[in-house]
């Protein structure tokens, strides 16, 4: 009995599974679906049939058989199922599923519903092909019947028949007309048989009294009847046949299929019993065929054991290496040894570890379902579209990514997707689509679900927060969308109106969240009004075991994961004072050219400790996004692989801490939390700084890449707002109206025994100029210039970041590239090279070469804004410029025009730049084009990421000077086509 | 016929019932962790197992400053996420106790212990504080110290 219950249990599994290929094909594109489909539809109903009939499992095998007769009639007699028709079906696997899922008592369960409803349907279908045959088939029969019957169907014509059908030729029967008349018209009989055998091959002609003719009598004129009947094979289709041989279409008929066979055998009708046996045979041995497979089922339970047992292993291992590492020397050969153990413990922890590794297609393909159930229910017209169902992630997390895709997927469709009348008139497609997408992205998975909905109803979040009582409408009112949205995730908030019963009550997205971070995974709402919300998942790709860097202070050990950390820097003490100086009571460190925030790490937990000031510190550099600190400690531990264990529910509200870890003496130790210590100690902005979704009036998709930059916004002299991108300014000073002295047109002020000249923006830029008694301004002074001068202001009013969508059409002054609008202002962004240019044109006017001038440059880029900015400098330097908005474009582009130098952007959508250069540079063709990059980042390991992979220069988009002078080197001394 | 390991704190024995129990640890190997609250002595690696060591005075609000040098390890229940231990003074033996002997605790006692008492327990030369297990743990959520 034990070994039946095994078998029980592998039967259940495997149905499962053949139920859900089942559902899968039958949710697929109706129009589309090929035999082959249809095969795998009725071979999983028809396995779970078979072995449910071993079990004694009968209400299972009857339903599976009811379904099984409908499939077979689909595939036979080539009809189409109705949406009727796929909604029984589904029903009839829903049904399936709860017997399968409950083996034991599923003779128990009512099933007598859903077999009649099966039967009758099949019934229909099986009156509704009878009635077809009928109607269809007698007329042509008929006349079939009479015309071929002129040809004695006598073997060797039919295996020339056979032959010719086995090329894929049509065969046709002609009844030439070879009147006086129709021989005048056409121009010769030789012509009428030249018509025939350039398009067909004669299988045998007859006259009209059955004798058999030679066709080359026609061409050679002979032949004295009127009429001729020719068999003839083409694999011309019917039409056309018809007018190439200049025959009208009475005269032409076509033999059909089973033609030979039935008029060989004597009987009209096709034999309706035979063929489904034979036809099913056929299903099953294709079946067989396909068994042979590469994988092999294995029991979770087993593989995570497997998992432990490795994890163990890893730990066992570090504490060998430590214990053993003064005797290596000692016993011989046992380095050797424990190499080898190393390396071995590590390849077998990393397999197991792929193991559990499962494509998200497995999770994904259950949702089409739910989402044509919710589009009835919601009366809505919803299409899910899925892409990356390749991409693989451990099981677990899959498991835990279920419910939280459930949510957000009913979220869009319920909250999001707007009826489809409503869709109408805004003039968008009726048929909403959801997408879901996976990724990879470095080390994480990122998991998108992206709908073109109305978008996240912010006044909708307002409301229900102040009743709610979460916030005050004074609160509210000076939120921004990015602070609207995260209420979204507190507790006890749900947007739900009516308590609608597909989004759940309650199960609000604090849940999701957590449930998400549980597993180490994050979650990240962009939206756009009327366009639409993109909520993106990002979950770790393997957990356990990280390389990671142990430090120490005050005799306490602390583990950082490797990839948080920069780089790490000695200093001696003698040193200490001068390096880390200390700002308004905050220490910082000059890393290169910037100035990064560093903390003692015993501040951690001890804000009053007295700082040791007699030893040698070292400072691990910490990596948060795009920011940088510095951890102050003692010493410098060592490097290990560790294993990650889960942090205790108790220690989470320290906040520095993200996990713990085993090391190689055995003891415990705390796994820092990088961004939880920032957060608590004050150090940096969220890694994600406030952007701001500025509504753009073209019209565009801005899910999809961020291009958003940080500016200064300052007031020259008026009242008009300016902006500066930070990545020119090199620092902004404040100083005294006095300290500016006028010398002959000029401006200028001393600074640490420096001139540096002074300009005013109303100077050149055709804005207002208010003179003001206010004794206190700004000096701005700017980076990336060959030659700086500072501008004068009399206001900085903040930071920000965001994407500036360019109007250049009413302001197009010499200057600015152009005004944007952030929060209902007019902003004018400055043109930082145009206007020292108009300030001081001998230093700044680039001048080209000779070579550059009049070359023409395809500009790659994506952000409006950017495109601006380097159209802008590359035709100050003399370059004729043209766009191209991503990769693909890129490359039509380059078909039809000479291009000189392709500048491309590396972060673009559609095609990016990294896949831009590959494509490029496999065309012999464009060998000679130099490929330069530019990009918004600075940073070297960038540029050598770039440059490695086969950019001929990198540069960095705002910087005129040196982009020009790459630009002209590139062209004048090309290295290409070596 | 209550199987309980006892133990002592303070001027009084304690006990919990041994089926709550997966082993006893003499002279644990801990690690302080900086910044954890104040209940939570430190973490010790239990075979590749790291437990939360819980001081038991702490949790009941009693803290003394007697070196702790034994630990109750607890076996992991079932919707339990971390394995817990309890750190005492000393751990004795485990007693065979009969019920007749056990009594529901006087309400100000219940304040005292803040609700953690099961039984009390007359035994021949002394009384024996029967701890509810769970009860004791779910005090970890928010739990105060008094400064006696």
């Amino acid at each position: 009995m034990l070994k039946n219950e095994d078998f029980i249990q592998e039967f259940v599994e495997e149905a499962r599974e053949h139920l859900i290929n089942f559902e899968r094909v039958l949710l697929g594109d109706l129009a589309d679906l090929k035999k082959e489909q249809i095969n795998d539809a009725f071979r999983a109903v028809h396995s779970i049939k078979g072995t449910a009939g071993f079990f004694g499992l009968d209400k299972i095998v009857l339903i599976a058989h009811s379904m099984e007769a409908i499939l077979d009639l689909v595939n036979r007699k080539k009809i189409f199922l109705s949406e009727t028709d796929i909604d029984l079906l589904l029903k009839a696997k829903d049904s399936l599923k709860i017997l399968v899922n409950d083996v034991k008592n599923s003779e128990f369960y009512p099933t007598e519903e859903i077999i009649s409803q099966l039967q009758s349907a099949e019934s229909t279908l099986k009156s509704g092909i009878a009635l077809n045959d009928q109607v269809t088939e007698k007329p042509i029969r008929k006349k079939a019947d009479q015309f071929f019957n002129v040809f004695s169907f006598a073997p060797d014509v039919q295996s020339k028949i056979q032959a010719a059908r086995r090329h894929g030729h049509i065969i046709y029967g002609i009844k030439i007309d070879l009147s006086q008349e129709y021989i005048k018209t056409i121009g010769g009989i030789p012509v009428i048989a030249e018509n025939l055998t350039s398009v067909a091959n004669v299988i045998v002609t007859t006259n009209r009294d059955g004798d058999t003719i030679n066709f080359e009598k026609l061409s050679d004129g002979k032949v004295d009847e009127s009429i001729l009947f020719v068999l003839a094979s083409s694999i011309l289709e019917e039409s056309l046949f018809i007018q190439v041989i200049g025959q009208t279409a009475d005269r032409v008929h076509v033999l059909a299929e089973d033609w030979e066979k039935a008029v060989g055998t004597q009987s009209i009708l096709p034999d309706s019993d035979k063929e489904p046996i034979e036809e099913k045979q056929d299903y099953l041995l294709q079946a067989d065929n396909n068994e042979v497979s590469e994988s092999l089922r294995v029991n979770v339970k087993l593989l995570d054991d497997l998992m432990n047992m490795a994890s163990e292993l890893v730990l066992g291992r570090n504490r060998l290496l430590t214990l053993l590492e003064h005797e290596k020397k000692k016993i011989s050969g046992l380095t050797q040894v424990l190499q080898n153990v190393d390396r071995l413990t590590s390849s077998i922890q990393e397999k197991i570890m792929l193991t559990r590794m499962q494509p998200v297609g497995m999770l994904f393909n259950r949702y089409p379902r739910l989402i044509r159930d919710l589009s009835k229910k919601l009366d809505k017209k919803i299409e899910l579209q899925i892409k990356g169902s390749e991409v693989e992630l451990d099981k677990s997390i899959l498991e835990g990514l279920s419910d939280p895709l459930v949510h957000l997927l009913r979220n869009a469709a319920d909250h999001g997707i707007e009826s489809a009348s409503i869709r109408k008139e805004k003039g968008k497609s009726q048929i909403a689509t959801i997408t879901l997408k996976a990724s990879y992205e470095g080390s994480l998975v990122n998991i998108e679900i992206i709908d073109d909905g109305k978008g996240v109803d912010f006044t909708k979040i307002s409301k229900k927060a102040l009743e709610r009582k979460l916030y005050t409408e004074n609160e509210l009112k000076v939120m921004s969308e990015k602070e609207l949205l995260k209420i979204l995730f507190d507790p006890g908030f749900s947007t739900a109106d009516a308590l609608s019963e597909v989004s759940g009550r309650g199960v609000g997205m604090d849940v999701v969240r957590t449930n998400l971070e549980k597993m180490g995974g994050t979650i990240d709402i962009t939206t756009k009004t009327d366009r639409g919300t993109s909520v993106k998942l990002t979950m770790p790709l393997t957990v356990s075991i990280i390389q990671s860097l142990v430090v120490s202070s005050n005799k306490i050990r602390m583990v950082i994961p490797q990839s948080d950390v920069q780089e790490t820097i000695k200093i001696k003490k003698e040193f200490l004072n001068e390096k880390v100086e200390s700002i308004k009571g905050k220490r910082v460190y000059r890393l290169r050219n910037t100035l990064i925030p560093v903390i003692y790490m015993c501040d951690l937990w001890n804000r009053e400790q007295s700082v040791r000031e007699d030893q040698d510190l070292k400072i691990v550099v910490l990596k948060l996004g795009n920011e940088r600190f510095g951890l102050l400690v003692e010493e410098l531990v060592g490097n290990e692989e560790t294993l990650i264990k889960p942090l205790p529910a108790i220690l989470k509200e320290c906040g520095i801490y993200s996990g713990l870890t085993i090391m190689g003496d055995g003891k415990v130790a705390p796994i820092l939390d990088i961004p939880g210590i920032a957060r608590k100690m004050e150090i940096v902005n969220e890694p994600k700084t406030e952007k701001q979704t500025v509504v753009d009036p073209n019209g565009g998709n801005h899910l999809e890449s961020d291009n958003s930059e940080d500016f200064v916004l300052f007031r020259g002299s008026g009242d008009e707002i300016l902006a500066l991108n930070i990545a020119l300014i090199k620092r902004i000073d404040k100083i005294k109206k006095s300290q500016i002295e006028r010398i002959g047109d000029h401006d200028y002020m001393t600074r640490c025994n420096e001139i540096l000249r002074v300009i005013k923006p109303s100077d050149f830029l055709a804005i207002n100029r208010i003179e003001n008694d206010d004794d206190a301004c700004y000096v701005i002074t700017p980076k990336l210039v060959s030659h700086p001068i500072d501008i004068l202001a009399k206001e900085i009013i903040e930071n920000v970041n965001f994407e500036p969508l360019l109007d250049t059409v009413q302001f197009n002054i010499k200057g600015i590239f152009g005004t944007a609008v952030f929060r209902n202002k007019i902003i004018l962004v400055i043109n930082l090279y145009e206007l020292l240019e108009l300030a001081e044109p001998e230093s700044f006017a680039f001048v080209s070469s000779q070579e550059s001038s009049g070359r023409k440059i395809l500009l790659v880029e994506d952000s409006p804004f950017f495109q601006k900015v380097e159209q802008n400098y590359l035709e100050s330097g003399g370059y004729q410029v043209v766009l191209a908005a991503n990769g693909t474009e890129a490359l039509a582009i380059l078909e039809r025009e000479t291009i000189d130098v392709v500048l491309t952007d590396i972060q673009m959508p559609v095609l990016d730049g990294y896949e831009l250069l590959k494509k490029m540079r496999r065309r012999k063709e464009y060998d000679a084009i130099p490929i330069v990059a530019i990009s918004a980042l600075t940073g070297t390991s960038n540029r050598d990421k770039g440059l490695q992979r086969g950019f001929d220069r990198y540069e960095y988009k705002l910087d005129r000077e040196s982009l020009l002078r790459t630009l002209d080197e590139v062209i004048t001394n090309p290295n290409r086509g070596k | 016929m209550l199987k309980i390991l006892c133990f002592r704190s303070g001027k009084n024995l304690y006990g919990v019932e041994t089926h709550y129990v997966k082993e006893i640890n003499r002279n644990p190997e801990m690690t302080v962790i900086p910044l954890a609250p104040q209940m939570v002595a430190g973490l010790m690696n239990l075979r590749g197992q790291i437990i939360s060591l819980l001081d038991f005075e702490v949790l009941l609000g009693y803290p003394t400053e007697q070196l702790k040098k034994h630990c109750i390890v607890f076996k992991k229940e079932k919707g339990e996420q971390d394995v817990m231990a309890l750190l005492v003074e000393k751990a004795e033996a485990v007693l065979e106790v009969d019920e007749a002997l056990c009594e529901s605790p006087a309400p100000y006692l219940e304040i005292e212990f803040r609700n953690t008492i099961k039984f009390i327990a007359k035994l021949e030369k002394e009384l024996l504080i029967i701890i509810d297990k769970e009860k004791l743990f779910k005090l970890r959520e928010g739990s105060h110290v008094k400064i006696l």
